[in-house]
């Protein structure tokens, strides 16, 4: 049981650093992010890669997110600012657009084959729980989740650019006229949640199997979690993750037919209860 | 005789602010009822609570003797009561025809039902052109709605809301934005309609000239109460209406002499046009103001004035042609941060605070905005012409009344330094204690330098504070008041700003 539970929490991690950079994105920018999952994949790819090159899992991790944050910043300053004044469907139809690029260009340069690279030496042992074994590795990759969640929470509520990007998210006319540079800092938030999505890719590289539909995968999950929270909220989008890697963990635990169905039945039941989400702002 | 509409002992409240509290009105069948008020006297939430978009906390809202009080908008316009809106709400895609069709046909039942017969359409289609007749609409049933004027577009929304065949119809801000030709053409419609059928309308509206042009009977609203209501010439003579339209005088005592004196131009306005969509709000308003000045923007409510701060501090592009010059050097069009590090800050009327900051943090905010290290507004400084928030800094913005947050508001606006301070509506909804602390205030701010421009709908604050008054009537500048003009009983202020 509590092995299964830790297997949950683990999987959810990933699970989390999308939906914390997809949340942040809409909370700060009123931007929903269809891309988000291709950048989780292209950290997953850039990640591999530097791998591959350097040999070190240490570096591919340092690496693999940076170059994601720089996409994100490519993507943000050269297409994205464009369409904030837009109505909605122009900014989810650019980002789509995003998607199925990124898509074919990974299926171009890597190849439609799946990728599995190796877990790296100091993380391939195992611990025992119980009487189950659980890998090392997802011990280390909740310490990971964990450690940014806390930093993001440092980062919004202790800190001077978080104290002006939380006050942008709540107003941003009112911020704007008190002098905050809102075009700026939407780019450092959108490369902040782009590297959040290549961390998770990144950290996935090894134990996750490497695919250019990853993507997609993620984002659906993510999407889930981020309405399951409330939108625009990190406590929501952390504890939306939790729930749906337990509810997955268990559910395959306990009535393996509804696994997939689960998710979906929790984000259904959380919207006819509360609508705008469980740490949501109910809005009007 | 009964009432066609009946409103017995309604209130609304919204958290710790009572919007509507207790009103009681009965409307007879036929004839124009008109509702007004100044800002924040609870017109908007009044309407709402008639059409359904929000419900009360006490009291009832019967029509033609049925409770109506719970049921959701789409019901009571089946019952008879239909609605326009402030904001146009028309298919810019279809033509003008098929928008008066869509409600035509969702009310025969015919809109899901391809197989009835085609003489029934016949029927939906003689009502369109009924109907758009009705609003002088006829000629241009195949154009594009998106084509219309915005006259027009009102007058097509009329028609609409006349599709489900109303006995009451709620108009709520018929002629905004319109110009002065297009709200004639407007209102002559609307006269003609009243006039021609048994159709009660009741609406609620800020051009005194439509209100009066148009009412049979009027309602005044204040505080969330009715306090006058009648006939528009004993409106005009109301003694308490005209005491809420143009201040007591004896709030605030005025300051012994007028202070500061006052240099070269620190803000010059030219040709100022501005609007939202296709409503043109603002027309060639031009002005300047001196350094060191506190000047007043006065005028009813709607008339333009927080177009004209908003497009002041860059929230609203001003539209082209339009020149807005500080300290002589081009502004208008820059963007709100801009202007903001330029010196110009904005203190809007509903006060915008960070609800989940603390009071300290949204003062942080506007240091952090403009990446300064300090700032001539300390809080000590601070604390000293605004004593009450001494003891806030730690409290969450949306924890502070209303008086604390307009404070704060400003203490935030300064913090930024601006050598324009912009004011909408400084003095709405405090008490008289408040006021008199922001007067102390604004002199104190004054002779640090700031000039300060503030838009007001009422005498009171402005005879206080004020060097000088521009007054506004529909997005004009038509007067300016002097000093002597705003103690005095300057008979052109009374007529711009009473009722």
């Amino acid at each position: 049981m509590l092995f299964q539970g830790l297997v949950g929490l683990s999987e959810a991690m990933y699970l989390w650093l999308v939906a914390a950079g997809l949340s942040l994105i809409f909370g700060v920018m009123r931007v929903l992010n269809f891309a988000h999952g291709s950048l989780y994949m292209l950290g997953a790819y850039f990640a591999w890669v530097a791998f591959r090159v350097s040999g070190s899992f240490w570096v591919a991790l340092l690496v693999g997110p940076l170059v994601v944050a720089a996409v994100g910043w490519a993507m943000e300053f050269g297409f994205l600012r464009r369409v904030y004044s837009a109505p909605e469907a122009f900014q989810l139809l650019l980002t789509f657009a995003f998607v199925l690029i990124l898509d074919d260009a990974v299926k171009l340069v890597f190849g439609p084959v799946y990728q599995s690279p190796p877990t790296p030496a100091a993380l391939s042992g195992a611990v025992l729980i119980g009487h189950s074994v659980l890998p090392t590795y997802h011990l280390f990759i909740l310490g990971v989740g964990a450690l940014v969640g806390l930093g993001l929470w440092v980062f919004l509520e202790k800190t001077s650019f978080g104290l002006v990007i939380r006050a942008t998210a709540a107003d941003r006319e009112m911020a704007r006229a008190l002098g905050v540079r809102a075009s700026r800092l939407f780019t450092w938030v959108f490369i902040l949640g782009a590297w959040l999505a290549g961390l998770g890719g990144a950290l996935s590289m090894p134990v996750r199997a490497i695919s250019p539909g990853m993507g997609e995968l993620i984002i659906i999950e993510a999407f889930v979690v981020v309405v399951l929270g409330g939108l625009g909220s990190l406590r929501g989008a952390f504890v939306g993750s939790l729930l749906i890697g337990l509810l997955h963990a268990y559910g395959l635990l306990f009535m393996p037919v509804f696994e997939l169905a689960l998710g979906y039945m929790a984000m259904a039941l959380v919207l006819i209860v509360r609508p705008w989400g469980l740490f949501g702002i109910r809005e009007g | 005789m009964s009432a066609v509409l009946e409103v017995r002992g309604l209130r609304k409240s919204f958290d710790d602010f009572t919007a509507v509290a207790g009103i009681d009105l009965a409307l007879p069948e036929g004839g124009i009822t008109a509702v007004i008020g100044p800002n924040g006297a609870g017109k908007t939430t009044f309407i709402n609570l008639l059409s359904g978009k929000l419900v009360p906390d006490e009291g009832r809202v019967v029509f033609a003797g049925a409770d109506v009080t719970r049921l959701p908008p789409s019901a009571r316009v089946r019952v008879g009561m239909a609605r326009t809106f402030q904001i146009t709400n028309v298919f810019p895609l279809l033509s003008v025809e098929e928008n008066v069709a869509v409600p035509v046909l969702a009310r025969a039942g015919l809109a899901l039902e391809p197989r009835r017969r085609v003489d029934a359409f016949d029927d939906a289609h003689a009502q369109v052109r009924r109907l758009l007749e009705t609003v002088g609409l006829a000629a241009r049933a195949s154009d594009a709605a998106g084509a219309l004027s915005h006259g027009d577009r009102r007058l097509l929304e009329i028609a609409m809301a006349l599709a489900s065949e109303p006995r009451l119809l709620l108009l709520d801000e018929p002629t905004a934005g319109m110009g002065a030709a297009e709200r004639d053409r407007v209102l002559a419609q609307v006269r003609a309609l009243a006039a021609r059928s048994s159709l009660t309308i009741l609406l609620v509206e800020h051009d005194m000239e439509v209100v009066f042009g148009l009412a049979a009977r009027i309602v005044v609203l204040h505080q969330g109460r009715v306090i006058a209501d009648g006939a528009p010439q004993q409106i005009r003579d109301d003694r308490r209406v005209r005491e809420i339209y143009l201040g007591d005088a004896d709030v605030v005592p005025p300051p012994g002499e007028a202070a500061a004196q006052t240099g070269a131009p620190l803000l010059e306005v030219r040709h100022l046009d501005a609007g939202y969509g296709l409503a043109h709000v603002l027309h060639d308003v031009s002005f300047t103001v001196a350094r060191g000045e506190i000047v007043a923007l006065l005028g009813r409510n709607g008339v333009g004035k927080t177009t004209a701060l908003r497009s002041l501090s860059g929230l609203n592009a001003p539209w082209r042609g339009s020149a807005i010059e500080l300290a002589g050097r081009p502004v208008a069009g820059e963007p709100p941060e801009r202007l903001a590090a330029l010196g110009v800050s904005y203190v809007p009327d509903d006060r915008r605070i960070f609800a989940d900051l603390s009071a300290a943090e949204n003062l942080r905010v506007a240091m952090l905005a403009l990446r300064r290290e300090r700032t001539r507004w300390t809080r000590q400084r601070i604390e000293k012409i605004f004593p009450p928030l001494a003891t806030l800094w730690d409290r969450k913005g949306r924890h502070l009344s209303g008086g604390e947050q307009k404070m704060l508001a400003i203490a935030r606006a300064l913090t930024t330094d601006p050598s324009l301070l912009l004011l909408d509506e400084p003095s709405e909804g405090l008490s008289p204690l408040i006021v008199r602390i922001l007067a102390d205030a604004l002199a104190h701010i004054r002779s640090e330098g700031v000039t300060v421009l503030l838009a007001d709908q009422n005498l009171m604050f402005a005879r206080a504070v004020a060097d000088r008054a521009l007054v506004m009537e529909r997005g004009r500048l038509v007067h300016v008041a002097s000093r002597a003009d705003l103690a005095g009983n300057d008979p052109a202020l009374q007529r711009l700003l009473a009722v």
